[in-house]
């Protein structure tokens, strides 16, 4: 193994680890703001990737466009689903979990019933390689990671400075006494709810012409965006995007040492390791950017 | 109260009679088989209860159930061993390993042993299609033998597999049964509502915790090398995930709150999409409003309903 071989992999662990950060940044702030493990968080990132396939294969609309037209539809699908479930099941472990299962399960069958099992692809938009530092790329990876790091930091800049944003982040820090300060709690719940799920939506958009779309692609992704949020500690996004990084690199160096399975399986368990000494991650519950 | 319980053992002695006398008033293979998965599932939801009450939440039952079944299935296949045997030493296996995963995991509370348990179900599933040498990946095990009693082969004919089944379903309600009804059992639902009071007052968490996961993940062990030897196949695949969240969702469509609910639960949901024969992949379409709903306006669970119309009439 050569200094190449190394950097295309921390190019794909990079790649993939933004892209996850994008799915597991709306995991976090739907935990820190809602207190819910939204485990249905998978299913924005699918209907995403069926939505663009929808809108730039079936309708013929440009590839770009057909990406923020689906941000703001299942941006519309995370509002509803907040005004009508999650708000009644808010920091209710039990019954807000099953509801979350339950949302996941109908929105998985109903893609499968409404397109059927056949082969989707979204066609590339960008195809040919890039050669950097005497590694060659994918242009398509390249373009994948600079949209997901500008939409993150995007997001970061909003939680920040952002009137809207700092009001969630007042809410995770404390609910009781931001309602005080006249903080509408229903708003900022539908804030995050639309932030989250627009975001995972992108990333389904942006990784849908590198994989077969699949009805149940949602879930290895969201399994994978739980891991990246307790590695870095619930509700920290400063700690979301260490995590998905982490998570990124050693899923692509694990994969091309060992193998496909194993990394899962050595992922998995560094999590649980984690969980069992330090149960609240890295950077602890507070949401900090 | 004395005539509530009467009537209870009653009803229970006319199922378990049912039970005992179906094949006979109808012996017809497909409901049997049909009857025979929900008695697997049965044990496997009732174990998700016991944990449950315990105050932990576990998506990953489905996992001893592949433990009992792979044991079970691998030892037959190259060693010869006997299902009958193989059975208990699924359960064991499964017991045992929840015994060493349980006193690491079951520390950890709340949404994190969720997680925990979750990562646990797919380790489970990466780990059978990773070992390849061995359990053949994800081609799955094929031909398993099945069980037979001196010369007389278990085969095509349900009715034997049937009341295996059902014996084992009942032996395992009546320990867990037994066990929550026990002091066992008082110290279990201490637990569960308040674990740092139950600790004041002499009850050790993690011990009593560790004896209701072991013991639910025993029975699944069992029910799972039961299932591999009934359906001659085992693949990683029917142990993932999915399994576990049925597993769960049976549990709670019936009602949490009582030893019964999970059991009426598994017969009602199964029942209900064995009965509106729906394709496999589409299930799901109907489990998961069915979930929702249950959480918005049936808190209680299935088992909740007759009570809550008799409540509404008095008034």
């Amino acid at each position: 193994m050569n200094a190449q071989d190394i950097l295309a992999m921390v190019i794909n662990g990079l790649s993939s680890g933004l892209t996850l950060m994008l799915v597991a940044l709306g995991l976090t702030l739907v935990f820190g703001i809602l207190h819910i493990i939204n485990l249905a968080h998978g299913e924005p990132y699918m209907l995403g990737a069926y939505c663009v396939w929808w809108l730039s294969e079936l309708m013929g609309f440009n590839y770009w466009f057909a990406i923020v037209l689906a941000m703001i539809l299942i941006a519309f699908l995370g509002v509803l689903m907040e005004r009508y479930l999650f708000r009644r099941f808010r920091a209710i472990m039990v019954p807000s979990l099953v509801v979350s299962i339950g949302l996941m399960l109908f929105l998985q069958s109903s893609i499968l019933l409404g397109t059927g099992m056949g082969d989707k692809e979204i066609e590339p938009v960008f195809h040919g390689q890039v050669t950097f530092l005497g590694t060659s790329l994918s242009l398509g990876r390249v373009i994948i990671g600079a949209v997901a790091t500008v939409l993150v930091i995007a997001v970061i800049l909003f939680l920040k400075y952002a009137r809207p944003g700092q009001a969630i982040r007042a809410v995770a820090q404390d609910a009781e006494a931001s309602s005080l300060q006249g903080i509408s709690m229903n708003s900022v719940s539908r804030l995050t709810m639309i932030i989250g799920s627009a975001l995972a939506a992108a990333a389904g958009g942006l990784l849908g012409p590198v994989f077969h779309l699949d009805y149940m692609m949602g879930f290895p992704v969201l399994l994978k965006a739980l891991l990246a949020i307790v590695l870095g500690g619930m509700g920290s996004v400063g700690g979301v995007i260490l995590g998905s990084l982490v998570i990124g690199l050693v899923h692509s160096f694990a994969t091309t040492l060992i193998g496909p399975e194993i990394a899962e399986i050595i992922l998995f368990l560094i999590i649980a390791f984690i969980l069992l000494i330090r149960p609240s991650g890295f950077f602890g519950m507070e949401l900090r950017t | 109260m004395n005539k509530n319980n009467r009537i209870k053992s009653l009803l229970l002695l006319v199922f378990t009679i049912i039970g005992f006398l179906f094949p006979v008033i109808r012996n017809d293979p497909y409901t049997l088989s049909l009857l025979l998965i929900i008695f697997v599932f049965i044990v496997a939801a009732v174990g998700f209860r016991l944990i449950y009450i315990t105050g932990r939440l576990t998506i990953g039952q489905a996992a001893f159930m592949g433990v009992g079944a792979y044991t079970s299935a691998l030892l037959s296949l190259n060693f010869g061993i006997n299902p009958w045997l193989g059975l208990l030493i699924g359960g064991i296996a499964a017991g045992i390993l929840a015994l060493g995963i349980g006193y690491i995991v079951l520390r950890v509370g709340g949404v994190y042993f969720v997680i925990i348990t979750l990562c646990l179900a797919e380790i489970s599933k990466l780990f059978w299609l990773w070992w390849r040498p061995v359990t053949y990946g994800n081609s799955g095990l094929i031909d398993v033998p099945g069980f037979s009693i001196a010369s007389f082969q278990f085969g095509i004919n349900k009715i034997p597999y049937y009341y295996l089944s059902l014996i084992i379903m009942l032996v395992a309600l009546f320990v867990m049964y037994r066990m929550e009804r026990s002091r066992i059992g008082i110290a279990l639902h201490a637990l569960g509502q308040n674990d740092v009071l139950a600790e004041h007052l002499g009850i050790n968490r993690t011990r009593y915790r560790v004896l209701a996961f072991t013991t639910a993940s025993f029975f699944c062990g069992v029910v799972g090398s039961f299932y591999a030897h009934y359906i001659h196949f085992v693949h990683p695949d029917q142990f993932g995930v999915m399994p576990s969240i049925m597993i769960q969702i049976y549990g709670i469509a019936g009602g949490i709150g009582v030893f019964f609910g999970p059991i009426v639960g598994s017969f009602v949901v199964a029942g209900l999409t064995e009965f509106l024969k729906i394709a496999k992949e589409f299930q799901p379409l109907i489990y998961g409003p069915l979930l929702v709903i249950i959480m918005l306006f049936l808190p209680k669970g299935l088992i909740g309903l007759p009570q809550m119309f008799f409540k509404s009439s008095k008034k």
